[in-house]
Formats: structure tokens, C-alpha cells, sequence
């Protein structure tokens, strides 16, 4: 089939040299190749493949290590925070149990303190009293002598004054 | 003496086959086969040493350490090493890809160089022709119709743009093809042919139609191939044919325009092209692996 009249270019015209040829060549260049430049290449593609890998793998692995590192020690971090807080909340309510305990004594003891001089003011007042009563009683018994002198028998009189006073007293209550 | 080109004395198709048709550079005959060198001959040579020259050294670099990071020449040739085995050979045959990488990976380049170097004008001729317009070289004298050596050197061509070419490496493809059927099947490759669930009488009529088709695969390969690489350069060639053709300064830079974007279009198909060729083999082959 002449494509171009005029030339002589048979495009599907087959020449048998060069089919051979290219057979000839195609399997020399074949062999060659694959002995000398596929094989050696296909290996170290591989080889370089298995690497790159292999690097992956162990990139994630370092990778999901660290966070799992930084998993534990931030747990670590929030137990030792809550560990701190808990520690400084017991102080507080110890400081705040002292702080009670202390003022309930202070004001315990300032009640007794109170009790024992209110006692003591109440013993000096009666004694105080006691006191003035016999004076008075003596007064009055010296007074009355004198006013009546007549050496009465001062026990009589006080006698008689100290039965006043008892009702007076009484009265008075 | 400087030749010049008259309407009436220019014949693209003449130039278009002078350019296209492939031509004995060393005659040689053995056993009455014609087995002469011709200039696609060359050429594939030429590649093939290309392909020597790129692939060894960078096999050697790799085999010393492989985990040292490629050139950037090498680092791209293992972007379509890489290619060629997973998207290709991985991607249509799985793990048995393997086994044939180095066939499929030989296939590819083969095809691609030589599509690529096709692409590369005849620098013999070339220099000649400037040099005797320049005067700066003077024609050997040599013998009347002798090819001087220097076109000999690069007769710039594309082996891949004959049919010899496209069919022989089409044949290696279809020899490939059935080796991988027989080899993963046994001989029960013959019956399973016809694709599973085909009942009786049909397989009478399938059996010869599938046949018929483990051949038409590969001729469509070779067709393929042949006709990619032969209509660009004539498409070039007729543009740059146009200039001497209308013999007017003003269609030069509309052809060179429209030349310059066919050759990058070229450029394209000679790496589809390759890659369309290798890509069908491996999918034959995964479809011989195995029954439908």
C-alpha cells in the first residue's frame, strides 16, 4: 500500500533484516540490562523502599513512645497538682481546727478566769459584808452604851441587834 | 555550489520520504536475508547505547549505596523506573510483576528512546548542508551515491516509525504474552482462552475469535506505534515543505510556529507512546495470567 504516490514510502512494507535486527538488538539490550542495570536497580529501589519504610515505622513508633511519655507525665504533673492542692487544703483545715480549738480553750479559760474572780469578788463581798456587820453591830452597841449609860451587858444588846439585823436583813431580801 | 530550491524542483513527498524511509548504510547479506544496517538499524543502535550509558552507571551508583540521594538525572530515571513497576506492571498484574519489570522496564525505554532520538534531526546531514552553504566544508569526493560517514554517524531517523521495528518488538510482546499464559495456567492457558460462564455452543464460535484476537492484539500494537510516530514528522515535515512550496518569506514563521508545536506534541506522544505500548503488554500479559 504506497501511502505517497510519486515517492516509494511503503509505510506497512515489513523489511525481514530489520525485524531481526531489532529482535537481535531488543534482546541483547534485554539481557544486558538486566543483568547490569535492572536487577542492581531493582534492589537498591527495594532495599531504599524498605528503608523509608522501616523509618516511618520507627518515626511512629518514637512518635506514639513520646506520647505516651507525655501522657503519663502530664497525668503525673495532675496527680502531683491535685496532691499539692489536697496537701495544702489539709493545712488550711488544720490551721482552721487549730485556730478553733484555740480560741474555744482561750475563751474556756477566760470564762473560768471569769467565774473564779466573779467568786472571789462575790467571797470579798461577804467578807466585806461580814465584816461591816459585825463593825456595825459593834458600833451600834458601843453607840446604844453610851447613849443609855448603862453598861448593858454587851451580850445581851447584841443579842437583841443581831435579831434586829436578821430582820432587817430578811425585810431587805 | 549552492543548490537552489525552485516550486518547480521541490517535492515534499520527495523530501518526506528521503526523511522517512529507512536506507541501507552498510550492505550486508547473509544466507540471502538482507540483514543490511540501515539507518533505523543505526539509530536503534544509537539507543540502545544511550540506554547502556544512562542505565549502568546509575545501577552501579545504586548498588554501591542506595541510600544515597540520587542526581537529579538519576532521581528522575527512578521516577519512571518507579512507574514502570507499580503503575504499570504492579498495578495490572500484582505481585507477579515482579518476574517481568525487567522486560517491561527494557520495552519502555527502548521505545522511548527511540521515539526521543527520532526527534532529533540527521546531524550529518545537517552539518554538511551548512557547511557547503557556508563553504566551510567541502564534499568528499567520494565514490557517486556513497553516504558520507558523518550521516552514517546520526542518520537521524525513527527506528520506531517502521513497521519492521513496531512488529518485531509487537512479536517479542505476543511472545511474552503467551509464555506468561502458559506458564501461570499450564496447558489448560489453551481452553481458558475463552473468558468463564461461556456456555457450550457459543465456545465453539468464541474459541477461534479469541484466538484470532491474542494476534490482533499485538498488530494493534505495532499499528499503534508505527503510525504515532510517523504522523508527526510528516506533519513537520509538509509545514517546513510549505516554506519551499509557496517560496514566500511570509509562511516562514507561520510553519516554524506551526512546526514547533507539532515537535512538542511529538515530544508528548513519544512518551505516550511508549508508555501506551508497555502499559497494553503488561495488561495482556496480567490477562493471560489468568482466567477471565
Amino acid at each position: 500500500m504506497p501511502l505517497l504516490s510519486g515517492g516509494s514510502l511503503n509505510l506497512l512494507h515489513v523489511n525481514p533484516g530489520l525485524v531481526i535486527w531489532t529482535v537481535v538488538t531488543f534482546v541483547v539490550v534485554l539481557t544486558v540490562l538486566w543483568r547490569f542495570a535492572w536487577k542492581p536497580i531493582i534492589k537498591g529501589l527495594d532495599a531504599r523502599n524498605l528503608r523509608v519504610e522501616e523509618d516511618l515505622q520507627s518515626s511512629r513508633d518514637l512518635r506514639e513512645e513520646a506520647e505516651k511519655l507525655l501522657a503519663e507525665y502530664e497525668n503525673r504533673l495532675e496527680s502531683a497538682k491535685a496532691e499539692a492542692i489536697e496537701l495544702i487544703d489539709e493545712g488550711k483545715k488544720d490551721a482552721e481546727a487549730n485556730r478553733a480549738r484555740i480560741l474555744t480553750e482561750a475563751q474556756e479559760e477566760v470564762g473560768k478566769i471569769k467565774e473564779r474572780t466573779e467568786k472571789d469578788i462575790e467571797r470579798a463581798k461577804l467578807k466585806a459584808l461580814d465584816e461591816l456587820e459585825k463593825t456595825t453591830v459593834n458600833l451600834a452597841v458601843e453607840l446604844l452604851s453610851k447613849i443609855m449609860k448603862k453598861d448593858v451587858s454587851s451580850s445581851e444588846h447584841k443579842e437583841i441587834i443581831v435579831k434586829e439585823l436578821e430582820a432587817l436583813k430578811k425585810s431587805k431580801v | 555550489m549552492v543548490p537552489v530550491l525552485t516550486s518547480e524542483s521541490f517535492n515534499v513527498v520527495e523530501v518526506i520520504v528521503h526523511h522517512l524511509q529507512d536506507m541501507p548504510l552498510w550492505r550486508l547479506e547473509i544466507g540471502g536475508i538482507d540483514l543490511s544496517i540501515t539507518k533505523r538499524v543505526m539509530m536503534m543502535w544509537i539507543g540502545s547505547f544511550f540506554l547502556l550509558l544512562i542505565f549502568i552507571p546509575i545501577a552501579r551508583r545504586i548498588s554501591k549505596d542506595p541510600y544515597k540521594k540520587p542526581s537529579r538525572f538519576s532521581g528522575m530515571m527512578e521516577v519512571f523506573i518507579n512507574f514502570i513497576r507499580k503503575d504499570v506492571g504492579e498495578a495490572s498484574m500484582g505481585h507477579y510483576s515482579k518476574h517481568y519489570d525487567p522486560f517491561l522496564l527494557t520495552l519502555f525505554f527502548f521505545i522511548l528512546i527511540a521515539n526521543l532520538i527520532g526527534l532529533i534531526p540527521p546531524l550529518g546531514e545537517v552539518f554538511l548542508t551548512f557547511g557547503e552553504l557556508t563553504g566551510l566544508v567541502h564534499h568528499e569526493a567520494g565514490a557517486a551515491g556513497e553516504i558520507p560517514f558523518l550521516v552514517k554517524l546520526w542518520p537521524g531517523i525513527t527506528s520506531t516509525g517502521d513497521v519492521g521495528v513496531t512488529a518485531a518488538l509487537a512479536g517479542i510482546s505476543f511472545l511474552v504474552i503467551q509464555i506468561a499464559g502458559f506458564a501461570h495456567q499450564g496447558i489448560a492457558y489453551i481452553k481458558n482462552i475463552v473468558p468463564n460462564g461461556i456456555p457450550g455452543p457459543m465456545w465453539i464460535i468464541m474459541w477461534p475469535i479469541e484466538v484470532f484476537g491474542q494476534f490482533t492484539k499485538p498488530f494493534a500494537l505495532a499499528i499503534r506505534l508505527l503510525a504515532n510516530m510517523t504522523a508527526g514528522h510528516m506533519i513537520i515535515l509538509v509545514f517546513m515543505g510549505f516554506i519551499f512550496q509557496f517560496q514566500s518569506y511570509f509562511v516562514v514563521p507561520v510553519s516554524i510556529l506551526a512546526s514547533t508545536a507539532i515537535y512538542m506534541l511529538e515530544l508528548f506522544v513519544a512518551f505516550l507512546q511508549a508508555y501506551i505500548f508497555v502499559f497494553l503488554t503488561a495488561l495482556f500479559v496480567a490477562g493471560a495470567q489468568h482466567r477471565h
